[in-house]
């Protein structure tokens, strides 16, 4: 056989063995045995001493290009391989991706310091300041200074829990005025949040404790119209757009007294009481009341998150159980 | 109040539905809680505000009906009889100290006939949650109803010449009310009394000796106006309230006195046959005088945030019944005296807000200082807290501070707990010491409802007496965890791995310090009341001690906690939050990350089963060189067969780095032979 007839036979039987490979190990075969250093095809270029030499460059030539071709072929024929096995090794890896995951303990807070935390995002966010005050307060705080006569009616609406004869538990966070404005002067905007105390039946609607979220604010022209105007933008930053509502009611502390309201479902929902700060507080306190004027509020918390998720049993709130609060 | 719609509707006139009516009212500040039927058809409850008396009365809320409405009100104060002598001769009264009795008044009715109380006044009265009783005690109750002014009528013929004497008490003195119970009266409460004895608590009640019934002939009437404050003392010190005593606490208008007397004495007359003595008693010696408020209407204006014009300002008063004269700007308003709530200025702004309608105010942002607003420290800190426990996969609880005392709370600090005087229930008993007995309440009760794993935490207040004089209470707040159940939620991959333990708990807190950027904490072994006396450690930060993690001592558990039998082991914590916030100083600098290799190397030393890891731990650290010494970490602990009996194998790793350099064998050979030897010598260890 000339050495052009064996490279035609050789390059054949190549490409032969090329088509039947069947993975991309039978063509790393074919690779070492045409391709390699060693290989049959590569071998070839051994018969070039043979020739002529004007034949010898022709038939490098053409060795060469058998060898490109079948290299050409080769790549072609891995990567459809390649392509076909990976397929297989990763469905062999599958998993049943609807099987759950693997557990996490998942914790949360409670419902009523999430609603407090949020009422004083939103109320930083508007400019007022949040400090906590003692629940344990001085009769003279939770109201002497906030304007109770002694020996009024008004005090029948706050049932008290004494510790002794000068120290009660505060029935409202609203004691935490005087505290604010002997350490400050005008311009004040400050406000607090915590537990308040009243002696009550407990019930689905009562209880002894309950939270509250109290605002003060003395400044220079501040006017009813602006209590009505912080009001609404408080209430549309926690339920959205929601009707107000603003009535007159009483307090010692304020003058003119507001109960403030919102229209939850088709009813009212009172959330508190506010008002302008008493212009006797405001004196009392050393401060002119002629020049500044000041508004206040006291808002329960607890209806908040009632309203909101639609609990109908305020006892929920302390009788924590799991199933109750991991709905929040 | 409950208040018979129709009987309003006859001192009002309007064309609006009992709803819209009862609204009006709502928006004007008396609030109609409900509307509710009865024999003598719709009746108003109102919620009467502790400032206005004036509203507990049909003609008083028909009044606030008419200024809100805007429309007249058909009641006017009628023409008084002549005053005359006669009466005298019937009875005299004798006012001993006109401060706690203002106005004193009296009337005399002979020969009442105890017709039957007509059926119309009944019904009335009943709607308006009177029980009717006997044509005298009703027309009493009816004219209260009708105006605001309390009555009392005594049986004639049980006063001693018709005289009374209106007086504080002396010492010893007491009385049988009506209601038939003995009562003692402490000394200066105001009487009304015979010429010995009290026969009336001024305001409150009358005596049974003096009641009348059905063979009562001729009564005594009187109408009076008490000092509210002094009423008020009285009806709390005898813990007794009437409704006479609960509309003289909230005033009274003293010119209804007259009024109302005649008006009963009207009535006497025309349904009980009573033949009415001429004259009348009225002892009234420093009149009452209408107020004289100046008002602003510029200040009207600045304080409610409106543009009302003047007339827009008087007409609002002038609807209530009050008189505006003009004065250059400004305005001189006399008040009726029904209207003792008004005192200044603001408070005559608060009226023309009412007659105007808060509805109609308008809405406005003030401008000013906001900035600098935020959060106080521990604002912060506990929302860090909260986040950071919850990110734990622990549940927040949230229980009351008032709380009874728990079996778990150390017996050594009830000595300091906060208690509640005249505690009606144990719960309300006082305020809790530590936050972990109502934790574990929380833990027990959802084991009740079938909860097996229970993981949470609470951060709040805790109470104690201080022997400050000054600042005699403590408030703290601390942070408590419970956890019982498993370790990690059971899934299908993984089965049950395990129960929680004190080790569980005890990661928390490390995890709970780590994610705070707080120092790390060291663990001293401590016995703490009601915990496992094996399983518990005072937790300690730079040598101060902030709290304590334990597991419940399980005996403690089966006694103390309702609970069901199958429970598991509890591990809890306890942290004082406030020494925690003072420890979270935000030091942290930055370090440059390592650019030499590190080199490990493990050492297993068999040492006493007794003996701590913590002590292994603190040795090892003083000997190596700690500038090289990266981690020191326990591998494994073994205790069995390969050990000997009361031993066990403790494996640690250190891993060495130096900044500058790659560390060579030689270098940490040392380092590990240091530390050897170390525990050979200190804890009796030997190398395995």
């Amino acid at each position: 056989m000339t050495p052009q007839e064996t490279l035609t036979r050789v390059a054949a039987e190549a490409k032969d063995a090329l088509a039947r490979a069947g993975s991309t190990a039978d063509i790393d075969s074919v690779d070492v045995e045409y391709l390699g250093r060693k290989g049959q095809l590569t071998g070839l270029l051994r018969l070039v001493g043979s020739l002529a030499p004007e034949e010898r460059p022709v038939f490098g030539q053409s060795v060469n290009a058998h060898k490109d071709e079948i290299t050409e072929a080769m790549a072609a024929k891995r990567a459809e391989l390649a392509a076909t096995e990976r397929i297989a090794r990763l469905a062999a890896d599958a998993v049943d991706v609807t099987l759950p995951g693997k557990g996490h303990w998942v914790g949360g807070w409670h419902p009523i310091t999430r609603q407090m935390q949020a009422v004083k995002t939103a109320l930083i966010s508007m400019g007022y300041s949040f400090a906590e005050y003692p629940d344990i307060e001085h009769y003279h705080y939770n109201f002497e200074t906030l304007n109770y006569p002694p020996d009024h009616p008004a005090f029948d609406e706050q049932m008290s829990f004494y510790i002794d004869d000068n120290h009660l538990l505060r029935t409202q966070t609203t004691a935490f005025q005087a505290h604010v404005m002997e350490a400050r002067k005008p311009p004040i905007r400050a406000a607090t949040i915590g537990k308040c105390y009243r002696y009550e039946a407990v019930d689905a609607t009562h209880s002894h404790t309950f939270h509250q979220v109290d605002l003060l604010a003395v400044d220079e022209g501040l006017t009813l119209a602006d209590l009505k105007g912080t009001f609404a933008h408080l209430v549309r930053i926690l339920f959205g757009e929601v009707e107000i509502r603003f009535r007159p009611d009483f307090f010692p502390f304020v003058e003119p007294g507001v109960e403030v309201a919102i229209r939850w479902g088709d009813r009212w929902l009172e959330l508190g009481g506010a008002g302008m700060v008493h212009p006797n507080i405001l004196e009392s306190m050393g401060i002119d009341s002629e020049r500044y004027t000041g508004f206040a509020w006291g808002l329960g918390v607890d209806r908040m998150p009632m309203a909101k998720y639609g609990i109908d049993d305020i006892r929920l709130f302390v009788e924590n159980d799991l199933r109750f609060l991991r709905q929040f | 109040m409950k208040l018979p719609v129709e009987w309003l509707r006859e001192f009002v006139e309007t064309p609006l539905s009992d709803q819209e009516l009862a609204d009006k009212l709502t928006m004007a500040g008396l609030e109609v809680e409900e509307i509710t039927d009865s024999d003598d058809g719709p009746v108003f409850h109102t919620k009467v505000t502790p400032n206005r008396g004036d509203w507990l009365s049909i003609v008083g809320t028909a009044r606030e009906a008419a200024a809100a409405l805007d429309c007249p009100l058909n009641w006017q104060a009628p023409m008084l009889p002549e005053e005359d002598p006669d009466i005298t001769r019937w009875a005299g009264v004798l006012v001993v100290d006109p401060r706690l009795c203002p106005r004193y008044a009296g009337k005399v009715i002979r020969n009442v006939n105890h017709a039957p109380t007509p059926d119309w006044m009944q019904k009335r009265l009943l709607a308006a949650g009177m029980r009717p009783i006997d044509i005298v005690v009703d027309i009493t109750n009816y004219v209260m109803l009708e105006l605001g002014q309390p009555l009392h009528a005594f049986n004639y013929d049980a006063l001693p010449e018709g005289r009374v004497v209106v007086r504080p008490t002396t010492v010893g003195e007491s009385i049988i009310t009506l209601d038939g119970v003995e009562r003692a009266l402490p000394e200066g409460t105001l009487a009304i009394c015979d010429k010995d004895k009290p026969v009336c608590v001024a305001g409150v009640m009358g005596n049974a000796e003096t009641e009348v019934d059905q063979t009562t002939r001729h009564i005594f009437l009187e109408a009076a106006h008490f000092d509210p404050i002094s009423i008020r003392r009285t009806s709390k010190l005898l813990g007794l309230t009437t409704e006479a005593s609960y509309r003289f606490e909230r005033t009274v208008d003293p010119n209804l006195v007259p009024i109302a007397l005649e008006r009963a004495a009207d009535l006497f007359a025309d349904l009980a046959g009573g033949e009415v003595v001429l004259g009348r008693i009225d002892l009234y010696p420093q009149p009452i005088l209408p107020k004289e408020i100046a008002l602003r209407p510029s200040r009207v204006n600045a304080i409610l945030g409106t543009d009302h014009s003047n007339e827009v300002i008087s007409h609002s008063l002038e609807r209530l019944g009050l008189k505006v004269a003009e004065h250059d700007a400004s305005y001189q308003v006399t008040v009726p005296t029904y209207r003792s709530d008004l005192v200044k200025e603001i408070d005559l702004i608060e009226e023309v807000a009412r007659m105007v309608g808060y509805e109609n105010l308008p809405e406005t942002l003030p401008v000013g200082p906001g900035a600098g607003a935020g959060d106080e420290p521990w604002g912060i800190f506990a929302e860090n807290l909260r986040d950071a426990l919850t990110g734990l996969g622990l549940q927040e609880v949230f229980t009351h501070t008032l709380a009874a005392s728990s079996p778990f709370d150390d017996p050594k600090s009830q000595a300091q707990r906060v208690t509640i005087r005249q505690a009606l229930s144990a719960e309300l008993s006082g305020l809790r010491v530590t936050l972990l007995p109502n934790v574990l309440d929380v833990v027990a009760f959802n084991l009740r409802q079938r909860q097996g794993d229970v993981r949470v935490f609470e951060v709040g207040k805790t109470f104690r007496l201080s022997s400050d004089v000054v600042a005699p209470y403590l408030e703290r707040r601390h942070i408590a965890v419970a956890l019982t159940g498993r370790e990690t939620p059971r899934d299908w991959a993984s089965g049950d791995q395990g129960a929680v333990s004190y080790y569980t708990a005890k990661g928390i807190v490390d995890g709970l310090l780590a994610e705070l950027r707080l120092p790390k904490a060291e663990y001293t072994p401590e016995v703490v009341h009601g915990m496992h006396p094996g399983r518990g450690a005072a937790i300690m930060i730079d040598g101060q001690r902030i709290g304590y993690v334990a597991e419940l001592d399980p005996d403690a558990v089966k006694r103390d906690l309702d609970v069901p039998a199958s429970v598991g082991r509890i591990a809890v914590f306890e942290l004082d939050a406030e020494a925690l916030l003072a420890l979270a100083v935000d030091n942290r600098r930055y370090h440059p990350l390592p650019k030499y290799p590190t080199v490990s190397r493990d050492l297993a030393i068999v040492v006493d089963k007794a003996a701590l890891y913590g002590d292994i731990e603190r040795i090892a650290k003083a000997v190596v060189d700690r500038t090289l010494l990266e981690e020191l970490s326990v591998q494994s602990i073994y205790e069995g067969d390969r050990v000997a009996a009361g031993k066990k194998s403790v494996a640690i790793r250190l891993t060495f780095r130096a900044a500058d350099r790659t560390l060579t064998d030689a270098e940490v050979d040392a380092q590990m032979n240091a530390v050897e030897n170390s525990l050979i010598n200190q804890v009796g260890a030997s190398k395995r």
